[in-house]
């Protein structure tokens, strides 16, 4: 049930208004309030990328809150 | 002049169709086939002279209504043509009045066969209405014979002449070709199914429910093929989108014009690819049936092929069945009223028409199987697929919706609530009650009483010394402290400054908590000194033992203002693999979260609860939260071991009205309560944490006595208890686990299928959670975040949200017909066999129907490189594994059964009181060879060398079970004869070998020297009600009688009679009376003047049917079960004279002269045949020239062919010289679905009793394995237990 039987070779980060990271199959439309981020590429490289750039997983306005 | 109709009728046997339908009707049950009715309104334009002129020369002339049926000795019927079918001129009269008549009629074999009504409609024009015998027509028939009518009407209309379409001969060869290709493709496209409703049951009464498809269908699809290539496309992508099976097989039929009955189902094998388009999965559909349609086969034979293998599908050409009845165009003036439907056999069959109205769809289905709702909604996905799929035809198939939103926002809606959200944190509401209420009682833990005023002031207190350390927002802060009060304070004090709790159980293992205090950055850890040898070296965090703070409390908290995304704990949730991970949780949804949950709860200050989950598990926390939040109580047990007495003592003395139990625990509470009578009032009780099955909910229902019960459940990462299943006790749920509920607070529960579109109702899916109510994610780890908490596509739409998530569970569940959710199992646990979906869920639900399992779980264990799926149940007794494993095998298809069925005492839990699935013992491997216990003396060495060898396992030890390791019957005479070799003066039976079947017992019986040789074995001893005796077939042993000895129950003694022909002291050519002395014998001895019961397989019931008479007076025959009775064939039936070609007779005799001197039989052969007289003997060369094969040589050795020949000669000949007389018993009669369809010569038993009723048709199986079919089983069972009750009173 994980896994899908359509072949979703090309994946998408998509980042929502709270900044909270995601992915997405790039054949379908981005929900509302999220936005792409970057190229499309697979699933495993879209978590590799979050992995890398979502260190501080604070919500942005809590980020701005606490500075 | 009118035109010549010229239907060539000779006399001739019937069809395969004709066949199936006419043993039906002899044996009394015609279903699934009904009267076939046909109505014509013709405009009052038509002349009535000529109308009726016309119909009666159809009447006259075609097949449909001339036929008459002889039936020869031996059972077989012929087909004349010379029965005259009268018009009936039935006066004025409407559609209706017409319809009704023509269903009333009665059509039969004996006497009329069809009938003709003609009727002048009052609204102006003439009504023909037209019934006939199944055998006699179906939709093709009516083809043909509205094509006469037109003909004999003289119109031009159609043109085309009346071409019969009559089925082309296919040779052998060709056949067997076919034979073979339609074995290959079956065996690779599973049967597909509609999911079943809970408790499913087939049934007799069906369900049926029409829809007019709008007319732009029509003129999107082109002609007929079209039709029937889109809707069965459609049909295919809505039962994979149920079934999740993406390759597999359902029944397509087709009317054939011609004037006898050939319509029959073809299996359409096919795979759906998902990304495909409809458009491609059209054309694939159409390219199959198509190609099956070139190929075919009668489905008769497909069919019977099919149920001679051990794991037929009793729906082996498929359990659903699409036709689309051709459009046939009628001349102007003439409408169409009525047409006949297709059989209704399989589970759901789908009838399609074009009308002028558009595509009337048809469902019919199985009421036993299917609700009402299912099949409303089952239409509607077709509708949609269908109107999706033309609309898009290159959309993945598996992106077309079948949920609409406004079903799926009912679906996934939370418990309503419209109370304003509180925009406090948590612990700010429950600080409020110590200004209010200072000097109520908040917590109870031992000795210990503090009140909400005393706790906050310490916690205040603490939380100064908090902030002076460092303390704020998404600090980490480790709570090292065994639950109590102390332990609340301290987490108190962590939120007012701030911080963020992590909970650490001092009891935990070591590795566990390390990795916990070193995974979160920690930045103080708060403990008690004793716990201080339990911190990893090296952490670099401050340490504070309670023991060292000594502030005096305070009413002032620090001054920190907290974010609503701020956090407020991070709790360690253990995965089934890898290390724990640290779910962080932000105030705002927390507050909001505990608030909604006091409110379905129906929490006050009033409330007082007994939290009895540990404060490992978020669930633990929320139910000391809510009650202090709403200015109650809670009472904390001091140990982590009470046990229930403590438990129950404890809710008794200090008032408590709800409690909160992890469901494992709570099912020895109920327990307990209800063997001591000690349970306290209490309003509710909450529970979660594992599968709830109806049994342990009745238990807590009846035990408990609380008026309320929630099922909670709920993720860590979707924040302590998002679902919730609130009910009443005493709440009868269809499902095998108590339901999970629906979402609180702002959350939706979906179920979605592998592609995330929302699955309907009843279908498994993964059950995801959404809105705000979940955690921000996982601490450090925001790949695994973003993997599993998912943008969520359907908040935008349903709530007009925007940028919210759905976390993924990996349970699996299905939404029930309310909306609830049910759990159904893990999606890692889930597995596929042959493209079957295998729940567990629906193992464990099989384990539970017996009485004596109180747990049960299926798991899919890796024993090494093997797989291996088993099963571990609590209750029934340490031994009854292998008991239990049979019994599943009544219940559950092949593919679903256990490879082991494990009984524990207990169950064994994790330090968070579930299930701790890794610490199941694994089952012992079981080989094909069993235990394989070598031989320890010289008897059993030679006798274990015999077993093996003919039972081909060499594996097989000395106590191994001789029919568990495949010792057949006959294997079973073979193995006699070859000890008997050994042992000449120690006369062994099979008797013997069932009472010992293991090669030590059978050497300690020849080592005694005795034996039993009977020919009765006891298959269940004792039992209160009257004893059932059971009659053999032929060359049958009697454990074939073993699975419906267990379905009867213990109460039921069962006595099994073996075979005379398995006896080798079988004496030559006996009378039926002769066989029958022995079991008379027995029965009189044991039974003389009791009621009894009676069972008769196949010839068996010849046999008892003698028995009954002979013991007539002696004892009380409450009823005698017949199953699949067959009377002698064409083959040996006195009078029934074999015919011959000419030459043939004197060519088989022949044949037989030089057989008879080269064969080792001779001696016996030459006996047999010096009894027949000259029709017998005819019969006999008769049957030998039908032969396929050659006449053997092997005997005479036991089971060898001419062994089994000549006994099958010598049991016809017994039974050619017995006749059966009428007597006065009750009796039941089954047949099996396969022998009607070969036309077999089945007993009608209300020729032979009054008091016999029609016979109940078990269909999908066949002669040989109806007597272990779980079906036959219940309905015997009903009317044994009918027959008793009516016989005591």
């Amino acid at each position: 049930m994980t896994h899908s039987t359509l072949t979703h070779a090309q994946w998408r980060i998509l980042r929502n208004h709270e900044g909270r990271y995601s992915v997405y199959p790039a054949t379908r439309p981005a929900p509302d309030g999220w936005d792409v981020v970057g190229e499309p590429g697979t699933r495993e490289a879209c978590l590799e990328t979050i992995a890398a750039r979502w260190t501080d997983m604070r919500p942005d306005a809590l980020k701005e809150a606490m500075s | 002049m009118s035109k010549d109709l010229e239907f060539a009728t000779p006399a001739r046997t019937l069809n395969s169709h004709e066949k199936r339908i006419f043993a039906h009707e002899q044996v009394g049950d015609l279903a699934p086939f009904t009267p076939e009715i046909l109505m014509l309104k013709f405009e009052s334009r038509w002349d009535e002279e000529h109308l009726t002129d016309a119909v009666e020369r159809v009447l006259t002339e075609h097949p449909a209504f001339t036929a008459r049926f002889e039936t020869q000795p031996g059972g077989e019927a012929i087909r004349h043509a010379d029965h005259v079918t009268k018009l009936a001129l039935c006066g004025f009269g409407d559609a209706a009045m017409a319809q009704n008549t023509a269903q009333a009629h009665r059509p039969s074999l004996g006497d009329t066969s069809a009938f003709a009504d003609f009727w002048s409609a009052a609204d102006g024009g003439y009504i023909l209405a037209l019934t006939l015998h199944p055998v006699l027509g179906d939709d093709g028939v009516y083809a043909s014979i509205e094509r006469a009518i037109w003909h004999a009407l003289d119109t031009d209309y159609p043109s085309q002449s009346g071409a019969e379409a009559e089925q082309p001969q296919i040779d052998r060869k060709t056949r067997a070709q076919r034979l073979n290709t339609w074995q290959s493709l079956m065996d690779s496209y599973g049967v597909v199914r509609v999911p079943h409703r809970f408790d499913a049951q087939e049934g007799q009464q069906r369900l049926r429910e029409t829809r007019i498809l709008p007319q732009v269908l029509r003129t999107e699809t082109d002609g007929q093929r079209g039709f029937e290539s889109a809707l069965a496309a459609a049909m295919a992508v809505v039962l994979c989108r149920y079934s999740g099976m993406n390759a597999f097989r359902f029944a397509c039929g087709q009317t054939v014009e011609s004037t006898q009955r050939t319509a029959g189902v073809l299996p359409v094998c096919i795979s759906v690819i998902s990304e495909r388009g409809f458009d491609a999965v059209r054309s694939k559909i159409e390219q199959v049936i198509g190609e099956g349609r070139a190929h075919q086969l009668p489905s008769e034979t497909l069919v019977q092929d099919r149920l001679a293998r051990a794991d037929a599908d009793p729906h082996p050409l498929g359990a659903v069945s699409l036709h689309v009845l051709p459009t046939r165009a009628l001349p102007d003036g003439v409408t169409r009223l009525a047409r006949p439907m297709p059989p209704l056999a399989e589970e759901i069959v789908i009838v399609v028409e074009e009308t002028d109205a558009g595509l009337v769809l048809t469902v019919d289905a199985d009421a036993g199987l299917f609700t009402a709702p299912q099949i409303t909604r089952f239409l509607t996905h077709l509708e949609r697929v269908l109107h999706g799929g033309l609309e898009t035809p290159t959309e993945p198939v598996a992106l077309l919706p079948m949920v609409s939103d406004a079903e799926l926002g009912a679906l996934s809606a939370p418990y309503p609530d419209d109370t304003p959200v509180d925009p406090r944190p948590t612990h700010e509401i429950i600080a409020e009650h110590a200004q209010l209420t200072p000097d109520k009682v908040a917590v109870i833990c031992g000795q210990d009483q503090i009140t909400h005023g005393r706790l906050d002031a310490q916690a205040n207190a603490l939380a100064h010394r908090l902030v002076e350390m460092g303390v704020g927002p998404d600090v980490s802060v480790a709570i090292l402290i065994e639950r109590g009060a102390d332990a609340l304070m301290a987490i108190l004090a962590t939120l007012k400054a701030g911080g963020a709790y992590i909970p650490v159980e001092p009891d935990h293992p070591t590795s566990r908590n390390h990795h916990i205090l070193t995974d979160a950055g920690v930045r103080v850890v708060i403990t008690r000194r004793g716990f201080l040898d339990r911190l990893p070296k090296g952490l670099e965090a401050r340490i504070l033992c309670l023991e060292d703070f000594t502030d005096a409390p305070r009413v002032d908290a620090p001054d920190v203002t907290i974010h609503p995304e701020q956090l407020a704990y991070v709790m360690y949730t253990s995965g089934s693999t890898g290390k724990p991970k640290g779910v962080a949780v932000e105030h705002g949804p927390l507050s909001h979260h505990n608030q909604t949950t006091a409110r379905v709860y129906e929490m006050n200050a009033e409330s007082r609860e007994l939290p009895f989950l540990p404060f490992s598990s978020d669930g633990g926390h929320e139910r000391w939260m809510v009650p202090l939040m709403m200015g109650g109580s809670v009472v904390i047990p001091d140990g982590p071991l009470w046990t229930p007495e403590q438990t129950l003592t404890a809710m008794r003395e200090h008032g408590c009205n709800n409690a909160s139990i992890p469901t494992t625990y709570l099912q020895q509470l109920a327990e307990w309560a209800e063997d001591t009578d000690s349970a306290p009032p209490m309003r509710l009780y909450s529970f979660g944490g594992e599968g709830l099955a109806q049994s342990t909910f009745d238990l807590l229902s009846r035990a408990l006595k609380a008026k309320t019960l929630i099922n909670g459940y709920g993720p860590t990462e979707t924040i302590m208890t998002p679902m919730v299943w609130k009910v009443d006790a005493g709440t009868r749920f269809e499902g095998t686990y108590a339901p999970l509920g629906r979402a609180v607070g702002d959350r939706r529960a979906y179920v979605l299928d592998v592609e995330m579109m929302p699955c309907p109702q009843g279908v498994v899916g993964e059950i995801y959670l959404g809105g705000t109510g979940v955690a921000r994610g996982y601490v450090g780890k925001p790949d695994v975040t973003a993997d599993r908490f998912i943008p969520d596509p359907f908040g935008p739409v349903l709530d007009g949200t925007s940028g919210a998530r759905l976390y993924r569970t990996g349970d699996l569940g299905r939404w029930r017909e309310d909306g609830t959710i049910e759990f159904v199992g893990r999606v890692d646990l889930q597995i596929k066999i042959n493209g079957y979906r295998i729940e567990p869920g629906e193992i464990e639900a099989a384990l539970l129907t017996d009485p004596t399992v109180s747990e049960a779980l299926v798991l899919l264990r890796e024993d090494g490189a093997e797989k291996r799926l088993l099963a571990y149940v609590v209750g029934p007794d340490l031994n009854a594994g292998d008991a239990l494993l049979n019994a599943l095998g009544t219940k559950l298809p092949k593919h679903m059964l256990p490879d082991g069925v494990i009984v524990l005492e207990k169950m064994p839990t994790n330090p968070n009181a579930k299930l701790d699935r890794a610490a199941m013992p694994m089952a012992p491997v079981k080989r094909q060879g069993g235990a394989g216990v070598a031989p320890t003396t010289k008897a059993e060495s030679t006798i274990l060398d015999i077993w093996r060898d003919l039972i081909g396992a060499p594996q097989m030890g000395v106590t191994d079970d001789f029919f568990a390791m495949g010792g057949k019957s006959l294997i079973a005479l073979k193995a006699l004869a070859a000890m008997r070799k050994h042992w000449p003066d120690t006369a062994l039976t099979i008797a013997d070998l069932f009472d010992a079947p293991t090669v030590r017992g059978i050497a300690e019986r020849i080592a005694a020297g005795g034996q039993t040789g009977r020919s009765a074995i006891a298959l269940r001893a004792s039992g209160t009600k009257p004893r059932l005796y059971c009659f053999p077939g032929l060359l049958v042993s009697t454990r074939e009688y073993l699975h419906l000895t267990d379905h009867l129950g213990p109460d039921q003694p069962v006595t099994g009679f073996l075979c005379h022909s398995l006896n080798e002291e079988k004496q030559l050519n006996v009378s039926v009376e002769d066989v029958v002395a022995e079991y008379v014998a027995h029965i009189r001895a044991e039974s003389a003047g009791q009621p009894v019961a009676f069972l008769g397989w196949s010839w068996g019931g010849l046999l008892a049917w003698e028995a009954a008479r002979q013991l007539q007076g002696e004892v009380d025959v409450q009823l005698i079960g017949m199953v699949d009775v067959c009377d002698l064939g064409t083959d040996f039936t006195p009078n029934a004279t074999p015919q011959f070609e000419p030459g043939e007779r004197a060519q088989l005799e022949q044949d037989l002269l030089i057989w008879l001197e080269k064969t080792k039989m001779r001696a016996q052969w030459d006996r047999l045949i010096g009894t027949m007289d000259d029709e017998c003997f005819d019969q006999f060369l008769r049957f030998i020239g039908n032969e396929a094969e050659a006449l053997p040589f092997d005997g005479p050795d036991i089971s060898s062919r001419e062994h089994t020949f000549w006994v099958l000669i010598d049991n016809a000949l017994v039974f050619r010289r017995h006749k059966m007389r009428p007597l006065d018993v009750p009796v039941a009669s089954f047949s099996a679905g396969d022998s009607l369809s070969r036309g077999l010569n089945l007993v009608d038993w209300r020729k032979l009793s009054r008091h016999a009723t029609a016979a109940d048709t078990v269909i999908g199986t066949n002669h040989l394995r109806i007597i272990g079919d779980t079906r036959f089983h219940e309905r015997f069972k009903a009317r044994l237990d009918g027959a008793f009750a009516s016989g005591r009173s």
